[in-house]
């Protein structure tokens, strides 16, 4: 089990979770859970990062809501499993984005943590004071 | 007397260190305050001493105090996803304020692996070489760094 991660996301030592791949900073959390493995995806101020051209480019809810609309996903309720589709979670802390999280089909949920690791988990383990809590579901037909 | 740099760079770290915990269109105003003069006149000044001949060549070690910035920044940030939130970590700032005698270890640390070095790299030297259609390439981003820091004669 690593270690590092329970440190910074204590809620993970009380359920299920893995590590599913080694550390790794060429991608992200938004870039995973639209299943990319090749870029950075955030809408920095700078314009340095890989944001969709006509998305907004801030670290907000709306922003995020538009992106993942554009790639196919509608709001849901919640984080439960519903067969045939593949949902998504964003995470906000203190009102800004700080995290996207990607149900699998074993309903169980991965996420690319930073530049660190990826790993298999259930949403509210992440929540906490690193990325807040979940702030919207939104879901897509599997493809 | 009081030392007017000190307290100018203790005044700063102390902005920074709540920032970085407050939403990023705050964060984005003090980082503004945080590029100054006097702090990156200070720093340079120390790196100076520190190590005169660290912009000559990369295959030098890196001065402590840059090891020991880049330790603290990556301790901290590792699970970050928001370029604004782990290029506003007080070390990263700090690194930011050495100014040009940061970017020879800099660059060294960008050969070794990609990593979140852009945002110092373009306020320090005020240039961003890379292509649009790189954005978010980590490869792609850290090779175009590097081939400016070749063409500018920061490293061979």
């Amino acid at each position: 089990m690593s270690k590092h991660l329970v440190r910074i996301f204590p809620n993970l030592a009380g359920s299920p979770w893995r590590t599913t791949s080694p550390a790794d900073t060429t991608y992200n959390c938004i870039a995973w859970a639209l299943g990319e493995t090749q870029r950075w995806w955030w809408p920095d101020p700078l314009g340095q990062y890989y944001w969709p051209q006509n998305a907004q480019r801030e670290s907000t809810l709306e922003a995020m809501r538009e992106v993942l609309v554009a790639a196919g996903y509608m709001e849901c309720l919640d984080g439960s499993y519903e067969e045939g589709f593949e949902k998504v979670a964003i995470y906000l802390h203190q009102g800004v984005l700080s995290h996207a999280a990607r149900q699998i089909p074993t309903g169980a949920w991965t996420s690319k943590l930073g530049y660190l690791e990826d790993i298999e988990h259930q949403p509210q383990a992440l929540a906490g004071s690193a990325y807040g809590d979940v702030a919207l579901y939104m879901k897509r037909h599997q493809g | 007397m009081p030392n007017l740099a000190e307290e100018t760079q203790t005044d700063r770290l102390q902005i920074g260190t709540s920032a970085w915990f407050k939403g990023e269109s705050d964060t984005r105003v003090i980082w503004e305050g945080y590029i100054v003069d006097p702090i990156r006149k200070r720093f340079q000044a120390d790196w100076g001493n520190l190590a005169p001949q660290s912009l000559s060549s990369t295959e030098e070690q890196p001065p402590s105090d840059f090891v020991k910035l880049t330790e603290e920044w990556k301790r901290d940030t590792s699970h970050v996803s928001s370029p604004v939130g782990i290029a506003m970590h007080p070390s990263y700032q700090r690194i930011i304020g050495m100014g040009e005698a940061a970017l020879s270890s800099i660059f060294s640390e960008l050969q070794r692996e990609p990593h979140h070095w852009f945002w110092a790299l373009a306020a320090i030297t005020g240039v961003n070489p890379v292509s649009p259609e790189d954005r978010g390439n980590m490869r792609m981003m850290s090779a175009a760094w590097l081939k400016w820091a070749r063409e500018n004669g920061w490293t061979e």
